[in-house]
């Protein structure tokens, strides 16, 4: 009998958890008054796909308009190409290669009431040489603020979405490098990845500083996951939050992607 | 009692939403030393530089004017805030966002520029490394060549925010 009334209690609880996971899903009700300032919200921010040359996949991104406006949005996409190593985002049909021309939103401009939220699908096909592997869904803000402003501002949220077409994964390091601590500012080791591989990769890591002597562990910051899209460069500098006495130390710096863990180390010495 | 454990572990787990679910969230803020703005708080702000000239007049508060040899800019800041909702994981899927501006309609005469980048109707970067849930100022200004007929000068900026 107890143990009957065990079961009972779990699944009461279980309940009650995944009712409370299930409201925070759930579009805002316009009836409840929000606390928090008003925005817009999209969601997913991101999402990573592993996919196929000409495969297609549908995708349903939902828009909260958490403002006091009635607001609307175009929809369009946008192709993700790397330009002298930087993230560029380029109009539907002026890459070759690129997946955005194949998009088809569902529907392709979306209004909303103050605190409504909407669904649109989102169809994208990858061609069959792909030359991009990511795409921007944007929601374009077409709404402005009525008024005899001279300047007006828009803003508009995108969908990244990211295609692994193949298992050619590679993150090159180059040489870290140590800026010393001072007496306003910490320790800062940097390290420069790039992507040589042809897919998208999020590498994450960790930085060691080691006593140069005896090996002997003295701290570990961990490092937080960057994406980086194929031909893509990012200037990792990690800070040493604790302040180092003086002696000789190593800084052995490690990222972690699906290629691999690669690892680093710089000598330095603290005065 | 182990079993009960795990018939929870299985509840919970079943009642988990399929995929990570990520949020981006995007506020247009009124800086404290910026231009006034309509709509403040929102993702469509408007502001009114009311009538200026080169030489003379009064720029509205948290404006500058600066005079130059052939032209006059005015120099403002607003804030932009981009966050990510509270029970995301977008920690594990995205540490950053990229901001882009562009102008709504071109502009030959005048200089727009966010952040000191020149703005046009192609999207520029503003930032390709945003911090979440940090309310970012950016100076905003407008250069005017004195060739410039007195009249109305209006456009639109349009933010974009992308989780990285």
């Amino acid at each position: 009998m107890q143990r009957k009334w065990i079961v009972v209690a779990l699944m009461f609880l279980a309940t009650v958890v995944c009712n409370a996971s299930a409201a925070q899903q759930d579009p805002p009700n316009p009836s409840v008054p929000k606390p928090a300032p008003p925005s817009i919200a999209l969601s997913p921010a991101v999402i990573m796909l592993k996919a196929q040359p000409g495969a297609s996949s549908t995708h349903e991104l939902t828009i909260t308009n958490l403002t006091y406006s009635r607001m609307s949005f175009a929809l369009e996409a946008l192709d993700v190409v790397i330009r002298d190593e930087k993230r560029v985002f380029v109009p539907a049909g002026e890459t070759e290669g690129g997946i955005a021309r194949s998009a088809i939103f569902d529907p392709s401009t979306i209004e909303l009431n103050p605190g409504q939220a909407g669904q649109v699908r989102v169809t994208l096909t990858v061609p069959q040489q792909p030359t991009v592997r990511a795409v921007v869904a944007l929601f374009h803000g077409q709404t402005g603020i009525p008024g005899n402003g001279s300047l007006m501002v828009t803003g508009s949220l995108g969908t990244l979405i990211t295609y692994n077409l193949s298992s050619d994964v590679a993150v090159a390091l180059d040489k870290p490098a140590v800026t010393l601590q001072t007496e306003t500012s910490n320790l800062t080791v940097s390290q420069e990845l790039r992507n040589t591989g042809t897919e998208p990769v999020v590498p994450h890591g960790t930085l060691a500083i080691l006593d140069d002597q005896s090996g002997k562990l003295i701290g570990r910051v961990d490092i937080e996951p960057h994406r980086l899209l194929p031909g893509e460069k990012f200037n990792c500098a990690v800070e040493y939050p604790n302040s180092l006495k003086s002696g000789d130390y190593r800084a052995m710096i490690s990222f972690e992607d699906e290629g691999g863990v690669r690892t680093n180390a710089i000598k330095f010495k603290v005065q | 009692m182990h079993r009960y454990w795990l018939v929870l572990a299985i509840l919970l787990f079943w009642c988990r939403p399929a995929g990570a679910q990520t949020t981006l969230v995007m506020q247009l803020v009124h800086d404290p030393s910026g231009i006034a703005l309509s709509g403040s708080g929102t993702s469509a702000t408007s502001a009114n530089f009311s009538n200026v000239a080169a030489f003379g007049g009064t720029v509205p508060s948290g404006v500058t004017k600066t005079v130059g040899a052939s032209s006059f800019t005015l120099n403002t800041t607003i804030d932009v805030n981009v966050s990510k909702g509270a029970l995301d994981v977008l920690d594990v899927l995205s540490t950053s966002y990229t901001l882009s501006a562009k102008l709504q309609a071109a502009d030959a005469q005048n200089t727009w520029k966010w952040n000191s980048v020149t703005l046009s109707t192609t999207a520029a970067t503003i930032t390709s490394a945003g911090a979440y849930a940090s309310t970012t100022p950016y100076s905003f200004s407008l250069t005017i060549p004195f060739s410039t007929a007195a009249g109305t000068i209006s456009n639109t900026i349009q933010m974009t925010a992308v989780a990285n």
